[in-house]
């Protein structure tokens, strides 16, 4: 086991910025705790994963399923890319989301550029 | 008292009446009710929403399990699972409905190294699931839509429809108590049960009709158990995932849920992940790599999955 890697996860879990850094910009990361080539390249690859995965108006893009709260619609052909392309009834579910939980809204107006 | 066959167990938080119409359906659809019981386990529901069996004690053995602390759905499973009795236990969930003559096929199905995946139905329409498959890095799951050959193998058991031998959950260890309450419960423990050779069949004509959540009671329920549900994706892939990724999944966390992510990986450290993953790596014959081998697995676009160094030699 990587004791270094256990160490980055512990120093974000109280580092707020190097959070941030993670998020915005991994080769500051991967600078500041000399990580290999293959993770660096792993970080890279994260910033397309999730770019091509995570498209809020698509409820079976969502990344976890629960099985008790499983979305049952199947994944629509072209994945919608503004609000007018929704279903009214996908619209409401979205306007619900939205209202009841902070970060997909913020998730949701990132992905609209609003 | 004779032992039953079957344990069906079952957590219950606040399903008050529905429990007794789920213990109900079990009976009314089963070909041979002395051979089952059922061990419901009251994960701390408020007063006046606790499990109500009404009458149905009279008609096989129920037993209820209360614990005053809230468990969350994997500790909660494992502790109805010490108090069943049956050769083979049937993980379910407090608010289903089962097919006819479900207990007949289960024994013709089940054997001491097989887990079954049944079939899951919606009740308010005609989607049905038949089991699961790993979203890797992310450490999520997708259902499988399509109905599949009988007998098939599947990545992952859904929690409402999972059934094996007692032994066989005691020898796996049960669900991840070091996760948190809910979320990412049933994917470890089946990919688990993978590396520790057990298999997941599908058995596509045993069928458990769930009660989905609406939307507005998913978005509620999510909103305050995200905290938990995040920590348990990063455990999950702490525990299994080849080092090389785990930075990539938690930065994915990290974009999706910047409030909890902190939060998320203080638990991860508090809670074990790494010494977990040591000592599964020393325990279980099969390593990650040979679950991405065998399901060909890749990666939630399709790239390879890094596994080359954690590769060892299959056992004998």
């Amino acid at each position: 086991m990587s004791e270094k890697l256990r160490q980055v996860l512990k120093t974000m879990s109280q580092d707020s910025e190097l959070l941030q850094q993670l998020r915005e910009n991994p080769q500051e990361v991967v600078d500041r705790f000399e990580l290999s080539p293959a993770e660096s390249q792993r970080l890279e690859h994260s910033d397309r994963l999730f770019s091509l995965v995570n498209n809020p108006l698509v409820e079976s893009n969502n990344t976890i399923t629960l099985h008790t709260i499983t979305i049952t619609s199947s994944p629509p052909v072209a994945a919608p890319c503004s609000l007018e392309e929704l279903s009214q009834e996908r619209l409401v579910e979205i306007t619900q989301r939205i209202l009841m939980d902070a970060e997909y809204a913020a998730r949701v107006r990132a992905f609209l550029g609003l | 008292v004779p032992t039953p066959a079957i344990s069906i167990v079952f957590p219950a938080r606040d399903e008050g009446k529905r429990v007794e119409h789920t213990i109900a359906s079990a009976v009314e659809s089963c070909d041979t009710p002395h051979d089952i019981e059922v061990v419901v386990v009251d994960d701390c529901s408020t007063f006046d929403r606790r499990p109500d069996i009404g009458k149905q004690s009279s008609r096989l053995p129920v037993r209820i399990v209360r614990s005053d602390k809230h468990l969350g759905v994997g500790a909660a499973r494992n502790l109805g699972v010490r108090h069943a009795r049956g050769e083979i236990v049937f993980i379910t969930d407090a608010h289903v409905r089962f097919s006819h003559g479900w207990d007949r096929q289960i024994g013709r199905l089940i054997t001491p190294e097989r887990i079954l995946a049944l079939t899951i139905r919606d009740r308010n329409s005609t989607w049905r699931g038949f089991g699961c498959r790993l979203a890797v890095p992310f450490m999520g799951t997708r259902w499988n839509t399509k109905p599949p050959n009988p007998g098939q193998h599947v990545q992952i058991a859904v929690s409402s429809g999972t059934v094996m031998m007692r032994s066989l959950f005691k020898r796996i260890g049960g669900y991840d108590e070091g996760m948190l309450h809910y979320g990412g419960f049933e994917p470890e423990f089946s990919v688990r049960a993978w590396r520790s050779g057990a298999e997941i069949v599908l058995a596509p004509t045993i069928e458990v009709t769930h009660r989905f959540k609406s939307t507005s009671e998913r978005v509620a329920f999510t909103v305050k158990a995200r905290t938990a549900m995040t920590h348990n994706c990063l455990r999950f892939g702490v525990t299994h995932l080849p080092e090389v990724m785990i930075l990539e999944m938690v930065r994915l966390h990290a974009l999706e849920y910047p409030r909890h992510i902190q939060a998320a990986l203080g638990l991860l450290e508090e809670r074990g992940a790494w010494s977990r993953r040591e000592e599964l790596a020393a325990n279980l014959p099969y390593d990650f790599a040979w679950f991405v081998d065998r399901f060909e697995l890749r990666d939630q676009i399709g790239m390879e999955i890094p596994v080359e160094r954690m590769r060892r030699p299959k056992p004998a």
